[in-house]
Parts: C-alpha cells; structure tokens; sequence
C-alpha cells in the first residue's frame, strides 16, 4: 500500500543522501507533488490505529500545499529534509485513532520540530532552540503522566479515546490535554513560544507556529472532541478560562513590542486561545466547522507571515518595526504580500482569518459562550492595533536605506501560493463548509 | 451547457491575469491576450444563444451555513443573452481597436487586464440569478471603471475624473446594497426571477416594494448617469477613448437599465415605473440640451449618452420592456460606433478634441465619416437605421399612456429631436466644411484600415441591418410577442422636425458659421449657453451642498465627536493597555525556570480543579 505517509517517509530518507546536491530540492518538490495527488485520491495510511476521514483530507491536502510553499522558498539542505519528515509526522498524527499512535505521532511531530531548530548558528538560535527544548521535555513528562493516569483508570492504549471514563481517567485525560498544550502554546505552556518562536529561524518559525500548531490543534480536537463532548461541565468551564486568558495575554503582550518577530510570537499565542474557544464551544454542531476553518486560514496566513520575515531578512535585514519603516516603497510586492497576510490574521472580511474567526465565534455563541465571543471581539479589536501599526510602518513611514525591487523568484511563487489560499478561503467558504462535520 | 457558462464567467479574469503577466516581457502579448479572450468570450455567447431553448438556470450557493444560506446563481434567459452579446461582441471589437489606438502607451499589459476584468464583470452582471451575483458584478464594473477613467493617473484630470466616478456610483451603491438588505430581511429571498413572480402574485407589501425600487432605481441613476447624478460621466471623457467607448457609452451605463428590466415586473407591481419615466425624461432633456453647445467631442457623445439612456429609461418607465431595451440594444451599437469614430477621428488629429479646431475632415477620413455618418443617421432617428424604430416606439408608448403623455412625452420627444441637433453639428464641424486648422489639417494621418476602420464599418453594417430586424430583438428582450405602438401623425412630425434641424444646423455651421458667432455673442443666448454648457450647473450644486452641508456642519460635527469623545476614550486606553502589558511582562522573565514553573503550577492548578470540581 503505497500512499502519502509512505512517499513522504521515503522521500525524507532519501533526501538525507541527497544533501549538498541540487537533487535534494526538486525530488522534494515531486513528493510533495505526488502526496498532494494521493492525498487528493484520498490515500490512507494502512495500518491499524490510523483512519482517514473527508476533513481530514481537505486539512492533509492543505498542509501539503503549504508545507509545498514552505519547501519552493527554504534553501537549506537541513530544514528542506525536516520539512518533508514533518510532512510524514503529521500526515500520521492526523490519521491516528488510537491512543498509542497519537501520542507516538505526537512525539515524532514534537522531536522533529527540535531537530528541525537545532541547526543552531547564533547564540540567539542556541537559546531559542534549548528554551523549546526544555518546554518539550517538561510537556512531554506531563503528557506521558496523564496517559499513565489514564490507562491506570481503565483507559485502552490501543483504542481511541474512551467516552465512559472513571475519575481517574477523566484526570488522566484532562493531564494529557494540559502536555499537548504546550504545542498549542496555550497559557500556562506558553512560556518558551514568544521567546523561541522569534528567536530561531524565521522559516523554522514558520514551521513551528504555522504548520506543527495547527496540525496538533486539528488533530487534538479529532482525538478528544467526543470525551469532552461527553464532559461538557467540566470541559466547558477549563476550556473558556485558558481561551480567554490565552488571548488576552497574548494580545496585551504583543502591543509593544519593538522586533516585528515578537509580535507575530505573541499574536500567534493570542490565535492559539481562538483555536481553543473551538474546543470550548463543542455543545453547538459548528465547533469542528470552526475550528477545521480557524486551522484552514491559520496555516496560510501565519506560514506566510513569518516566511516573509525570512525573506526581508535575509534580503534587507530586517528585524525592528524602525527597519520596517517604508518597506511599501523599497519593495512594493513584499509590502503587499505582508498587508493582506496581517489583514487576515486581524479578521478583515473577505480574507481566510476573518471567516475562520466568524465560524469559530458563531459555534461559540451557538453554544451559549456569550461572554467569552464578547471577550474574544474585544481581543480582535485590540489585535488590529498592533497588525495595522506594521502596516503603517510599511506605508506611511519614509523608507531608510537603499530601493531594490528585484526578487527572488521561488520564495515570491510560494507567497503567492500561500496568498492564493487565504483570498480562496476568504471567499469560497463552502470549501470548507461541505466537510466540517466530517471529522 | 453548464461548463460553458462557468468558462465563460471565468475566462476574463483568468484572460485578465496572463495579459498582466505576460504583458510585462512584451507588450503585445497583452493585446494578443485580450483579443484571444475577446474572440472566445464573443464565441461562446454564439454558441449559447444558438443552442438556446430554454433560460439555462445553475442554482449555485456562494456558502451555505447552518440556517443561514448565500445565493450565487446563474440565470441566462434571453433578455440575458442580448446584454451577454453587447458585452462581449462589443468587447471584442473595442479591444481590437485598441490595438493602434493604444499601441503607443508604455503600461498596456495595465490597460488590457482592466478591460477584461471589465467585461468579466459585466458577464457576471448579466449572468446573475440573484442579487448578490449581480451586486458583486456591479461593483466589479465600478471598480473597472474607476481604474480605467483614470488610466493616465499621472495626470492631474483623468486622476480627478476617477475619484469623482468613483464617489458619485458609490453614492447609489449604497442604497442598491441597502435595497438588497431589505429584500432579504423582508423576503428572505435575492432570486430576481422568483421576486418578479412573487410581486405579481401580490404576495409583496406594496410601500415596502416601492422603497426598495426606488433604491435600486437610485443605484441605477448612478451608474447609468442620470440626472442628478450624471457629472462624474462627463468627466470619464477623460479616459481612453476606447474606454468611453465600451463602459461610458455600450455597456457598462446600461446596467442601471437592465437591473430595472430584470426587475420589471418587480417595478410594475411596485408601481415604481413612473417615478423611473419622470427622472428618465428629466434627463432626457438636460442631456440633449447640453450636448448641443459642448466644444469637446467626447463630451458631446458623453450628454448625448445620458440622454438616450434616460429615452430607454422613460420606454421602461411608460410599460414597455420591448421599447425601453430595444432602444439600449440599438443605442449600444450606434454608439460604441461613434465613440469609436471619435476615437479614430482624435487619433487622427494627434489627440485634438475641440471640434472647432477641426473641420474638413471627410476629405481625408473618407471611411470614419461614412460609417460614422451612418451612426449618425441612426442616433438621429431616421430610418431605415435601427434607431429610428426604438426612438419611435417609446416616444409612441409615452403617449399612449395616459400617465405620460403630457409632459413625459413631451420632454422626451424634444430630447429625441434635438438628438439630430448635436449630433448633426458634430458629425458636421469634424467633416464638412472647410478645415479651421490649417496647419493640424496638414498633419493629420489616415487610421489603419484593418485595426480601426473595420470595426467601425462593422458597428455600421449593423446598425443598418438592425433595423431590419427590430421586431425579434423587441420579442428576444421582453420575452415575449411584441406589437408596434401607433400614434397617427407621430412618424410625420418627427420626420418633418428632424429634416428641418438638418437644414437649420447645416445653414448655421457650414454655410454661415460668422452667424452663429454673432448669435452666440448675444448677453442671453450667452447665459442660456453657459448653464447649457455646464449641464445645468449641476456639478456645482451638489458639490456646494456636499461642502457646505455636509462637510462643513455633519463631518465637522463628526470629526469633534470623534477627536474629543471617542478618541479620547481610545488614547486613555492606551496607559491602561500599557499598564496591563506590564504586568503581563512580569509574567514573561523569559527564564527557563520560570517557565518550566508556571507549567509545573499549571498542572497543580488543574489538579486543584478536578478536585474541587468533583471529577476525582
């Protein structure tokens, strides 16, 4: 049975021989190629523990077309064959249906992701990277210490999650939730994001806070929306307070900030509590709809944006909100690119962000989380101040150093790709719509 | 069938990308582009009017969720159709021309991607089955326009013209956007066919129906440019003429029309029509009076467009679809095909569009002064020229209906005689007569006759042959048989009136124009000529009372309000935001250790909570 998983692995291992010739980058571009076609037949992974399901595909199917972008703009030999073993970890992780493949999945997703940011070069990746490192181990303990909780209490380690739990194992479970949380960068894990997110690579970044996020986010609310589903009074209360404290503290954190990176570190802690609101909201019928569309639009736009940090580093140096400063004029098409990317990362309609807040916040209200969607409109409105300041340093600020409009082909292919998916999700939400009850 | 109309709605937007980015290697490929595109967009409406049996209906939903649904479908009936064929027919022909008439400008690739995206715009128009297709269309066209208008952007005027367009449409967007609201909330329906049929049955409440009706009659006094909202299309002039041509003159302008025809049964239940025949005549009149004493070319055709738009209007608002759309049918042609004469005509002239410094010009534009001649005769009303019988049948139904056959059918009828008048004194001054210029007439050069002479010999041919078959585009539009209005006596007094201003005109212009100069000298022709000049000073007044009313008291009320109360509120929120962002930092040492202890904390408070939550 050939399908993604196994074109991806196979894929991965061989690029590791290929590194230091021109070979690597377009067998992986023909992988990623090639698990878009299997994943579009609808390929499935074929062995026990893992299943497929309609909106899983269309989410793998997204992934693959980002992670796609991600490998049209890296250059370096390590993150490229990374790169393509996350590919493979999460095409597993959001297949798996049984307690042992999601938390081996998991691992495999969390240890690449290490691997991935331990290509150090600076004393600030150094940091970076052993900040994420030291959460991971911490997070993993706790993980393991609430699946051991959970099998004490009569949990089934081969078999997905039970709905009928005894105390022990609600626990066990609620334990679990807290160590995948750190993924998620959820207040209390949250504490390595801000600083390892900007602090490493950018493009590293924008796997770690793009892709590996929503992958996890996507496959924790597949693996454990029937529990809490069934556990609504005790779900429901910890779920809306770690929203509401996630996005605020998030959100206040990330108004002034200097270096362009913390803020988007920041922001994307505030979208984690979003995601999360769709993990409160589980009463109404919308919450997987809110939530496969919040992962859709994430992906795209916060990709995106961090992989436009790369480039504008790389290019310009560019790291502070003053280096910024008329960017529109020195580089018209960067300046666009990043414009739309914050738009929709502050919910302006007709943009991928602004739908996947809307769904999201109407389960929530749905559901009855009155309170909590008027917190979460209140933190959107706070969120633009800080995404419409960067735009104002692009535009109305005058422009230092010298013009240079020329770009790099590969890396403008690949923002287009990930501009094409949030305006196609912005507009054509039936996409997503069709197949959000189909978790 | 139902592939080939989603080609169709999507071909100029995909057409519209390749000629951009294509266009920037070499320039040419962004013609080549748009004509490939034209050609297959005309093709294809071939083949769907051939094939055409039934109106091809696609119900499609832009999303659907939970209860809540959008509408997004396709409708092409006939009356669909014959705008799908002005659309891309003219289209197609607008974008060969543009090949000499364009071919010196640097930023083409520019130029072509906006016209596509135009006529894609247009497609959808039509197409739509619901307003929410039909508004995004709509606003599609007015963003085109506005982009196209100002074309030459570095330039101070075709920049202005741009903005004013823009903001004089968008003033009746508003309300076509607010009428769509209504419907919904009143209805629970946008589907224009089902909402005819609804008002028939009197399922409807009338003042309601007529609310709305007359917002969307609103929107459509913007963007067909009606009185009073008809400045911002002289001002387009400034535009390429190639751009007057196709959205200021054929098509884009109908679209206020046809949103009233697609609505007609809608306006006739809502009794909505004569409000439409008022305001039609009305600008009937301002227009054909004001296009007698323009000096500009463009601005000629520009009045005169206004004015035939509201001759179709007031045919709508009398109860005659056939009429009404007949005339626009014809109007769309015989115009395109003057606008383009003109187009060839300023080419010709090296960008000369003062009639007065022109003259004599059939010498040496044998070709452009017969087929505009012919476009001429057409517009004038004479027939056998497929203007004649539109113009005709509505000045015949505004006097058989007893609502307008007073001063409706007056006004109009004044408009469609005086349409002689201008016209006759344009096609006169640019090609009769001794040339004014000698030394611009020395200079002038003669248009390609591939590229600019055989479109307009086309637009000719069939504004000749059209008139021929005027009785099946009337049964085509309206959907249904169509019966020639008679009104004894009419054919013979229009006939008589337009002979007599042909030989008034001739005598003045070409025989003794040191008359008309002394006429023209006179204090109270010379009042009369300037309010004629300046369309009535409408202009003026709305931008006096924009000024003065709106911005000088509600915007600066506004602006105090919002300096003093809410940003106030906003600027103290700030210390707060500040002060809570720092005690949010305490939290963010960014020490390993601290973080690895508010995670251990985590876990203990959630502990806690199971506990005294009662899961444990």
């Amino acid at each position: 049975m050939f399908g993604t998983f196994s074109l991806l692995f196979v894929a991965a291992l061989v690029s590791l021989a290929l590194h230091r010739t021109k070979w690597l980058k377009p067998v992986a571009l023909v992988a990623i190629f090639g698990s878009i076609f299997l994943t579009y037949s609808g390929s499935h992974i074929g062995l026990a523990g893992f299943e497929n399901s309609e909106a899983i595909r269309l989410f793998t199917l997204i992934l693959e077309i980002v992670l796609l972008a991600v490998i049209l703009h890296e250059e370096e030999d390590q993150t490229l064959t990374q790169t393509l073993f996350i590919a493979t970890a999460s095409v597993a992780l959001l297949q798996s249906h049984t307690l042992l493949t999601f938390i081996v999945s998991f691992e495999a997703v969390s240890i690449i992701s290490f691997v991935l940011v331990s290509h150090i070069r600076t004393a600030a990746q150094a940091e970076g990277a052993v900040k994420m490192f030291i959460a991971g181990s911490i997070a993993t303990g706790i993980l393991l210490l609430g699946a051991v909780l959970y099998l004490i209490g009569g949990g089934r380690l081969g078999a997905p999650i039970a709905v009928e739990t005894t105390a022990l194992s609600t626990t066990g479970l609620f334990v679990m939730l807290l160590g995948l949380f750190y993924k998620l960068t959820i207040v209390p894990m949250h504490g390595w994001a801000a600083d390892s997110y900007a602090l490493v690579r950018h493009s590293h970044a924008a796997i770690l806070t793009g892709v590996a996020k929503t992958v996890v986010a996507v496959a924790m609310f597949r693996f454990f929306a029937p529990f809490l589903a069934e556990h609504l009074s005790l779900s429901v209360p910890v779920m809306v307070t770690l929203a509401v404290v996630t996005m605020t503290l998030g959100n206040y954190l990330a108004l002034f900030q200097k270096r362009i990176a913390r803020i988007l570190a920041y922001s994307s802690i505030a979208h984690a509590g979003y995601i999360l609101l769709a993990f409160a909201a589980l009463k109404s019928g919308y919450a997987s709809t809110g939530l496969l569309y919040m992962a859709i639009a994430y992906i795209f736009m916060q990709t995106a944006v961090f992989l436009l940090l790369d480039i504008l580093r790389k290019r310009y140096g560019i790291e502070t909100l003053e280096a910024l400063k008329g960017l529109a004029k020195k580089n018209g098409l960067l300046a666009f690119f990043f414009t739309v990317q914050l738009f929709s990362l502050a919910g302006i309609p007709l943009l991928a962000g602004f739908m996947g807040k809307a769904v999201v916040f109407y389960a929530a209200v749905d559901a009855g989380l009155w309170a909590a969607v008027l917190i979460a409109l209140l933190n959107s409105a706070l969120s633009v101040g800080y995404y419409a300041w960067i735009v104002k340093h692009l535009y109305f600020d005058e422009a230092q150093g010298p013009a240079s409009q020329s770009n790099d082909k590969l890396p403008i292919v690949s923002q287009l790709i990930l501009l094409a998916g949030t305006l196609t999700f912005g507009i054509f939400a039936s996409l997503v719509f069709s197949v959000g009850n189909a978790f | 069938m139902t592939t080939l109309v989603l080609v169709l709605l999507i071909l100029p937007i995909i057409g519209a990308l390749i000629a951009f980015t294509s266009g920037l290697k070499k320039n040419a490929l962004a013609f080549w582009t748009a004509e490939v595109t034209g050609t297959l967009l005309f093709l294809i409406t071939l083949i769907l009017l051939v094939d055409y049996k039934d109106p091809i209906d696609i119900p499609m939903r832009w999303f659907e969720f939970g209860s809540f649904s959008i509408p997004f479908g396709i409708y092409i009936d006939k009356l669909s159709l014959v705008m799908l064929l002005i659309a891309t027919g003219l289209g197609l022909l607008d974008i060969h021309f543009a090949h000499d008439y364009m071919g010196e400008d640097p930023h083409q690739p520019r130029y072509y991607a906006k016209v596509l995206f135009f006529i894609g715009g247009m497609i959808l128009l039509v197409s739509a089955k619901d307003m929410v297709g039909l508004f995004v269309g709509w606003e599609f066209m007015g963003l085109a326009s506005y982009l196209l208008i100002s074309f030459w952007h570095q330039q101070k005027d075709p920049a202005d013209a741009g903005v004013s367009a823009f903001l004089f449409t968008r003033f009746g967007d508003i309300f076509l956007f607010a009428a769509i609201g209504l419907l919904f909330y009143l209805t629970g329906t946008l589907d224009m066919v089902k909402l005819n049929e609804l008002s028939q049955a009197g399922k409807l409440d009338e003042e309601m129906m007529f609310v709305i009706a007359v917002f969307i009659f609103i929107a459509a006094i913007g963007k067909s440019g009606q009185f009073p909202l008809f400045p911002w299309l002289m001002r387009a002039m400034e535009g390429p003429t190639t751009v007057s041509a196709l959205i200021h003159g054929a098509t884009m302008v109908n679209s206020g029309i046809y949103i009233v025809a697609r609505l007609f049964d809608f306006y006739a239940a809502a009794e909505a029509l004569m409000v439409v025949a008022t305001v039609g005549a009305l600008s009937a009149f301002i227009g054909a009076t004001s296009a007698l004493v323009q000096r500009e070319l463009k601005k000629v055709l520009a009045y005169s467009t206004m004015s035939h738009l509201s001759i179709a209007f007031v045919g709508l608002g009398v109860g005659s679809l056939a009429a009404g759309m007949t005339h626009l049918v014809n109007h769309a042609i015989f115009k395109a095909l003057l606008f383009l004469g003109v187009g060839a005509v300023i080419m010709s002239a090296h960008h000369v569009k003062d009639m007065w410094r022109l003259g004599g010009l059939g010498k040496k534009l044998t070709w452009v002064a017969l087929f505009m001649g012919m476009g001429v005769l057409s517009l004038s009303g004479i027939p056998p020229f497929s203007g004649f019988f539109s113009k005709d049948a509505v000045i015949a139904e505004a006097i058989l209906n007893p609502g307008s056959a007073g001063l409706i059918a007056t006004l109009v009828t004044i408009a469609g005689l005086l349409s002689m008048a201008y016209i006759g004194r344009l096609w006169l001054l640019t090609f009769a007569g001794e040339p004014r210029d000698k030394g611009l007439f020395g200079k002038v050069t003669r248009p390609s006759a591939f590229w600019i002479v055989l479109p307009l010999g086309i637009m000719a041919v069939m504004t000749l042959l059209m008139g021929f078959f005027q009785e099946h585009i009337a049964e085509m539009v309206s959907n249904g048989p169509f019966e020639e209005p008679h009104v004894a006596g009419l054919f013979f007094g229009l006939m008589s009136g337009i002979v007599l201003l042909a030989l008034i005109i001739y005598y003045y212009y070409v025989k003794r124009p040191d008359l008309t100069e002394k006429i023209a000298a006179q204090p109270l022709i010379k009042t009369i000529h300037s309010i004629l000049f300046n369309g009535y000073y409408i202009e003026k007044m709305i931008f006096w009372f924009a000024h003065n009313v709106i911005i000088e008291s509600f915007a600066k009320t506004s602006h105090w309000v919002d300096q003093h109360i809410i940003d106030a509120a906003v600027n103290g929120m700030i210390g707060l935001s500040q002060r809570i962002t720092h005690i949010f930092g305490y939290t963010h040492s960014g020490r390993v250790g601290d973080n690895s202890g508010a995670m251990t904390l985590g876990l203990l408070l959630l502990l806690a909570a199971m506990l005294t939550g009662g899961a444990v």
